[in-house]
């Protein structure tokens, strides 16, 4: 028997139970810089960062195999568009708004199914290589933004990651690629701090050096300057080495 | 998805890949239909050069005059397409998608047996056009092998089935007049393995003149119009299209003058 006010408690219910199991991840920033955007994460296993189509890539943070089968969608409508109309046809604002986010809702409505446990962040670079991102949460809700943007683990987070990008004129797109980087693993590092329950107020470095004894910094590019129709490209592990080392006395 | 199969999920979108149900063509009334090329990948030193005509025609009419039968289908590959234009262009289309789906997908690259065996998948599935005489396809497909840091040339007949080259290929209507031209250089002078670029070239831009001389649905150099063939070389670096400059001075130099 359908009882609507139990299904708005289920829905509530709902909510608290995701945002549990989302609590710890490490969060994402997307950052613009003068060849295209920066997509930023660690991870202590599997990838977090991955390319959708020519133009467009996905991170996320949540559940990896509800993140594996929101990846799944998105790829294959982003081809079977590309395909049956053409490359440029594929679009973030289609992908989010009439792929994603409607997929996400419907599973978070659902009370007899199970949603989707993820957060996704997707990011794209147009032929001038200005980035946009759109935002995507578990319920469905969606937003897109320009030059930046960032998902956390919590409310707080995402908000503390807000407040150290605002009056830094992040998301101005003529930071070299290494000041990207410095940019947002600070924000990154405001995000994971709010997700550390000990108590202090710790540094930039140290929150890193402790997530990098289980893990490793994961950072992609969509630049608009590589020779290749696809413009995503995964940082090596050496080259992010090669950055850090640069700026580890900024941090 | 977990495969990593394009092919599978367009069929399964319900997208047909040849007709439904092929049509009953008369061939003898196959005037409207349009074909005729002459394509060829041959080895050099440093990889593959690939050439294709310009001309498209359909029975004596030309219908065009600058088709591009030398596509890319990744950093490392092209697809050379004789025959049906149509179905050949679709093929060398899902082709490159199936690729790059792959890649995104699995998260890894699709080894070249996957692509070579792809190729003969998709020709398969154009196979009731091609046996009505209506969508024939039979390409060459070139590629750069990291693993055996060699150039590498396929050829594939209208049923699908894949043959390796050691040294050069041809297709279209054009291709007779060329082929013992091809055994005969690499047979008694320098193979061709073993040239420079510039000396591939001029090779690829003579024999593109012979088969003019002799196909009349394979087009020649027209220097009024300025249209030359598609060149396109594929080297460890990747794949690189031949600016018209370089076909120009070549052609001066070793098209319209002799060597003795």
């Amino acid at each position: 028997m359908f009882e609507p006010y139990r299904w708005i408690e289920d829905i509530a219910n709902r909510r608290e139970y995701i945002e549990e199991r989302i609590r710890g991840g490490s969060p994402v920033v997307g950052i613009s810089y003068e060849d295209g955007l920066l997509l930023l994460t660690t991870t202590r296993g599997g990838r977090k960062i991955f390319e959708v189509y020519d133009r467009i890539a996905l991170s996320a943070i949540g559940h990896p195999a509800d993140i594996e089968k929101l990846r799944e969608i998105i790829i294959d409508a982003a081809h079977l568009e590309g395909f049956m109309r053409s490359p440029e046809d594929v679009t973030l604002r289609r992908l989010s708004a009439f792929v994603l986010a409607p997929a996400m809702k419907q599973a978070f409505d659902e009370i007899f199914r199970s949603p989707y446990i993820a957060r996704i962040m997707l990011a794209e670079i147009d032929r001038d290589g200005k980035a946009t991102f759109c935002r995507i949460d578990y319920d469905g809700s969606f937003q897109i933004r320009e030059g930046f943007e960032v998902i956390g683990d919590t409310e707080e987070s995402e908000r503390a990651m807000r407040e150290e990008a605002e009056g830094k004129g992040i998301g101005n797109a003529s930071l070299p690629l290494k000041d990207a980087m410095q940019e947002a693993l600070k924000i990154w590092a405001k995000g994971k701090a709010l997700g550390c329950r000990e108590e202090g107020q710790k540094d930039i470095a140290d929150i890193l050096s402790e997530e990098l004894k289980a893990g490793r910094i994961e950072a992609s590019i969509l630049c608009k300057s590589l020779p290749t129709t696809s413009k995503f490209q995964e940082l090596k592990e050496e080259e992010i080495s090669r950055i850090l080392e640069g700026i580890r006395d900024k941090l | 998805m977990s495969r990593g199969d394009f092919l599978e999920l367009l069929l399964s979108s319900g997208y047909s890949f040849a007709c439904s149900s092929p049509p009953q063509v008369d061939v003898n009334h196959m005037a409207s239909i349009t074909h005729g090329t002459t394509i060829m990948a041959m080895k050099y030193k440093e990889g593959v050069i690939v050439v294709g005509d310009r001309r498209a025609v359909s029975g004596t009419a030309i219908i065009h005059d600058r088709a591009d039968k030398v596509m890319e289908i990744d950093e490392r590959s092209v697809l050379a397409i004789s025959g049906s234009p149509a179905m050949a262009v679709e093929i060398a289309r899902t082709l490159e998608h199936s690729i790059k789906y792959y890649r995104r997908s699995q998260l890894q690259d699709m080894s070249l047996e996957g692509k070579l065996r792809m190729l003969s998948r998709l020709l398969k599935e154009n196979l009731p056009l091609a046996l009505q005489g209506i969508g024939p396809v039979a390409p060459i497909f070139a590629t750069y092998d990291l693993p055996s840091d060699s150039g590498k040339i396929y050829f594939y007949d209208l049923l699908g089935a894949r043959f390796e080259s050691a040294e050069f290929a041809t297709s279209g209507s054009g291709s007779i007049w060329i082929r013992g031209a091809l055994y005969y250089l690499n047979r008694w002078e320098k193979p061709l393995s073993q040239r420079d670029l510039e000396e591939g070239l001029a090779i690829a831009l003579r024999l593109m003149d012979a088969a003019a001389e002799y196909d009349a649905a394979t087009g020649g150099y027209s220097r009024g119009s300025h249209i030359l063939p598609t060149v396109k070389i594929i080297t460890r670096d990747g794949v690189n299209a031949i600016d018209d400059g370089l076909l120009m001075r070549i052609y001066e130099e070793h098209v319209e003058t002799r060597d003795v």
